[in-house]
């Protein structure tokens, strides 16, 4: 303490110690946020395993398999390029698999295109032909 | 470098910084790892979509396993009447040509519906005649029949002329003046009673004559009584002592002629409507063919009275109409008089044959006679027992002279009905007389009547004279019948205006004088005649000559369906006009204009008949399956019908609906072949629900019915087959073409009725097949598709189409 020398070196290289290990936790938390939306729509992968339209109710059931690595949400369905209205609730963990169903007056013989949009924007799109 | 090299230098020899240099290279290698994952995960995604690239998957086969059982039916019920007419329940096992033959039975229909009303009026239109007895047509035929009788609607009285006046001219006596008018449309046939005029003396009181002269002649048809007139202006009128006839539309002169000075009133007239002749005769009227015109319309017009006219139109109706049977028939039983003539003495008279004695103990001897003149003895076998006018009276000699006189004074040209009836035991004579709208009643009697005409003997039986052809009674006679029993008024009264058919008890002769004197009594003295005589369709009751119509209602306006009603039964098809539950028909004379004789028709019935001629073989065939769980039915007849185009149904009994299956599986209607015995094959197959049509022991019905308007025909089973189909299961065969292992993680079944997800796990090597059995998958329907996914997300889809 009688010697004061000394003391402006430890703090100006505590002060650096601490700017770096700020410095770097930022980055490294930057990296991770980047990398980790970047490798969850890399590993989302979603099989249409059947269409059904159906007359009772009338509506168009989607069987969805969830085939990727990552959990998956529906944000919008299209038919015809029209939105449509579903359970917004719907979620598929890994290897899950389930229907989606749309409420939908759908017409006999009628080509449809059923355009299926996750929330990370995954477009599952194709032709179905109503029975 | 040199820099870099020397600033690592200084570094290396000052230690002041290496934490934070170890901090930075900490913060770094994480950041390489938390990068290097992304490109690590980049790296199987990559890797996955390759492999799925490179899976190739294919269902080459699918094919349900089934379990089947076949049964013939065990037993039968028949439907109805239908009867078993040959063969047994063991020839329906194969389609051999061996039958189980069924005969139909009549299943038609077969109404006689009684009319129901005779209130309606459809037409609007009042009815005209009456209708004696309703009630009558609404049952037999029995011989109770209700009279249909014209109406008069003629009669009416009106008149044609002029009632107006303003001024006058003077009329010298021997002057003949008139205007022209013409005569209204309903005055065809019209008798002209009387003209009236208007006016006065010019300077005293004198005489007028009336004058009908046809116009387009200027001829003189009827000259009127004289009227005296004064000097007082007013109207007269002159009555025709013998009314002139009129036709309609015909222009007539209305004229007067005067033996004084007279002041004949008019009104404005039309162009010559005037008529001046001045060069005739009060005392003998001339035509007035030399008349000049002037445009004066006098005050005189003519009273005419418009003729008898009979006319029938009379409606029935029936309610609650059986109206969609194959036949529809009205039928109307007619009880048409045959009176269609009478005896018309002329100084003539009929004997009756055998020199029948008509003296019994006791004894009732009836007729109808209208005199021209009121006289003669209309009816006589000896002195004592005749009868004969006295004045206007008839008189009863019966046993002896003057027995019993009539209280009724006769007159000429009408019908009067006479009926005398004795009772010697008893010592009762009674007469009876009635009318045309009167029955008979008492006239006269004797209570005390001591003599016998039992012992008086016969003469000649006359008729419409005495004894041999004493004092003929001119006119007509009709319906003579003689009875050897005391009648009764109500018995007299019950057949005194119809004719009878002669086989009555104790009816001995009866004459109906129809154009012949057979007797039609069993006595069987047809009789003859003598002087002048004949037959005419002048008759106090019946045998009009006019026909009766009959119409039915369409809707809109009356179509007529008979011109005339025969006695007995009259039937004409009406299925073109019986639309609704409600039908009308009207009865209408023949003749409705200008008729003059009152004419009357007895209906004892009228009736609707419908009908069909349907036949009906109704069968129940009942067999015994099992309770497994079958996905699908088929069932097969093998039949042939005697006659051909049989309407057949085929219905299986649904034990779910608790009934036979009115439509869809289960149900078949068709119409056999026109050809009769073909063996016709029908067959269903039932995908779904087969087990509805069974119960809980496995029991089945089947029952066949074939129906045709037509006579008897015979259903022949030949063959008759349940067979179930049970699915335990579906065979799929995967095959992978694909150079990696796959894994099976689902299969769809996919119909229109349903798509269904089955979980599976199965590992298929690469190059390898895989059949493997569902047995929860059940392949329902003639459509169906399957659907396999692997787990990398690819499908394999295969289908029956």
């Amino acid at each position: 303490m009688r010697n004061n020398r000394g003391v402006t070196p430890v703090l100006s290289e505590l002060l650096l110690t601490v700017i770096a290990v700020a410095a770097m936790s930022v980055a490294t938390s930057a990296t991770y946020v980047i990398t980790t939306n970047l490798r969850e729509n890399m590993s989302e992968r979603v099989l249409v395993e059947d269409v059904w339209f159906s007359d009772s109710p009338e509506t168009v059931e989607v069987y969805l398999s969830n085939i990727g690595k990552v959990d998956l949400s529906i944000s919008n369905v299209y038919i015809n390029h029209t939105s449509q209205t579903f359970d917004p609730s719907f979620r598929l963990e890994t290897e899950e698999h389930g229907s989606l169903s749309i409420t939908y007056n759908w017409n006999s013989g009628d080509l449809y295109y059923l355009d299926v949009v996750t929330t990370r924007g995954t477009h599952i799109a194709d032709y179905y032909h109503a029975p | 470098m040199q820099t870099i090299t020397t600033h690592l230098s200084r570094f290396k020899r000052s230690n002041r910084g290496i934490s934070t240099v170890i901090t930075v290279m900490l913060s770094l290698v994480l950041i390489v790892i938390i990068v290097g994952n992304v490109f690590i995960s980049e790296s199987q995604m990559n890797q996955a979509d390759w492999e799925r690239k490179q899976e190739s998957i294919r269902i080459v086969d699918a094919e349900a396993t089934t379990e089947n059982w076949t049964q013939h039916p065990s037993g039968y019920a028949l439907g109805g009447s239908t009867s078993l007419l040959s063969g047994d329940i063991a020839n329906l096992t194969a389609d051999d040509g061996s039958y189980m033959t069924f005969r139909s039975y009549f299943s038609g229909t077969d109404l006689s519906d009684f009319v129901d009303s005779n209130s309606s009026n459809v037409d609007s239109l009042p009815n005209k005649g009456t209708q004696s007895n309703f009630t009558a047509q609404q049952y037999g035929p029995d011989a109770v029949y209700g009279a249909l009788t014209e109406k008069n609607t003629g009669s009416d009285s009106s008149s044609f002329g002029s009632s107006t006046s303003s001024t006058y001219t003077t009329v010298s006596a021997n002057y003949m003046y008139g205007s022209v008018f013409t005569s209204p449309a309903d005055a065809e046939g019209a008798t002209v009673q009387n003209i009236t005029w208007y006016g006065r003396g010019n300077f005293g009181s004198g005489n007028s004559k009336a004058l009908l002269v046809l116009a387009s002649t200027r001829e003189i048809l009827a000259v009127s009584n004289p009227v005296a007139f004064s000097t007082t202006a007013q109207e007269r009128t002159n009555a025709f002592s013998s009314p002139p006839t009129i036709s309609a539309n015909t222009a007539y002169i209305l004229m007067m002629i005067f033996d004084v000075s007279t002041r004949f009133y008019y009104g404005s007239g039309s162009l010559n409507q005037g008529y001046y002749d001045t060069s005739n005769s009060y005392a003998t009227p001339t035509n007035p063919t030399d008349a000049a015109n002037n445009n004066n319309q006098y005050r005189i017009r003519a009273a005419y009275e418009m003729p008898e006219n009979y006319e029938l139109d009379i409606e029935v109706q029936w309610t609650s109409v059986d109206y969609d049977e194959t036949n529809e028939v009205l039928a109307i039983y007619a009880d048409q008089e045959t009176n269609t003539h009478s005896l018309d003495a002329n100084g003539g008279y009929m004997t009756v044959g055998g020199s029948a004695d008509w003296g019994s103990v006791t004894g009732t001897i009836s007729f109808w006679i209208k005199w021209d003149a009121v006289g003669g003895r209309p009816w006589g076998q000896h002195d004592n027992m005749e009868t004969r006018i006295s004045g206007t009276y008839l008189v009863l000699d019966w046993g002896g002279s003057d027995t019993l006189t009539s209280g009724t004074s006769f007159t000429s040209g009408n019908w009067y009905f006479i009926a005398i009836v004795w009772d010697e035991n008893t010592d009762d004579l009674y007469l009876y007389v009635g009318d045309q709208t009167n029955p008979p009643a008492l006239d006269a009697s004797d209570g005390a009547w001591s003599l016998a005409v039992s012992t008086a003997g016969v003469t000649e039986n006359d008729f419409m004279a005495s004894k041999g052809g004493v004092e003929p009674a001119n006119g007509h006679g009709d319906d003579l019948r003689y009875w050897n029993t005391d009648r009764s008024l109500a018995n007299i009264q019950s057949d005194y205006d119809t004719e009878v058919t002669g086989s009555e008890a104790n009816l001995r002769s009866y004459f109906k004088l129809n154009n012949n004197f057979d007797d039609a009594g069993p006595n069987n003295n047809d009789g003859s005649g003598s002087g002048s005589y004949s037959f005419q369709a002048d008759t106090p009751f019946g045998g009009s000559a006019e026909t009766i119509r009959v119409d039915v209602w369409t809707g809109s306006s009356w179509q007529n369906v008979f011109t005339d009603l025969a006695d007995g039964w009259n039937n004409v098809s009406i299925s073109s006009y019986l639309s609704s539950q409600t039908f009308t028909i009207r009865f209408k004379g023949g003749v409705e204009t200008s008729d003059t004789p009152q004419d009357s028709w007895n209906i004892d019935a009228a009736i609707l008949h419908v009908w069909s001629n349907e036949y009906t073989s109704e069968v129940e065939f009942t067999g015994s399956a099992n309770t497994e769980n079958w996905s699908q039915l088929n069932w097969t007849a093998n039949t042939a019908w005697t006659v051909g185009s049989i309407s057949v149904t085929i219905q299986l009994y649904n034990f779910t609906l608790g009934g036979y299956q009115p439509s869809g599986d289960g149900y078949l209607a068709y119409t056999s072949s026109s050809t009769p015995n073909v063996d016709e094959s029908k067959n269903q197959t039932i995908p779904a629900d087969a087990t509805d049509f069974r119960n809980a022991t496995g029991h089945w019905r089947i029952k066949i019915r074939g129906i045709k308007i037509t006579p008897l025909f015979d259903f022949k089973a030949d063959w008759i087959e349940f067979a179930e189909i049970k699915q335990s299961g579906t065979l799929i065969t995967f095959e992978n073409d694909g150079p990696l292992t796959i894994h099976l993680v689902s299969v769809w079944v996919n119909n229109p009725a349903s798509h269904q997800r089955y979980e599976t796990d199965l590992i298929l090597e690469s190059g390898g097949t895989l059949s493997h059995l569902f047995e929860d998958i059940v392949l329902l329907g003639e459509e169906w598709i399957i659907k396999a996914s692997t787990e990398r997300g690819n499908i394999a889809i295969f289908s029956n189409g």
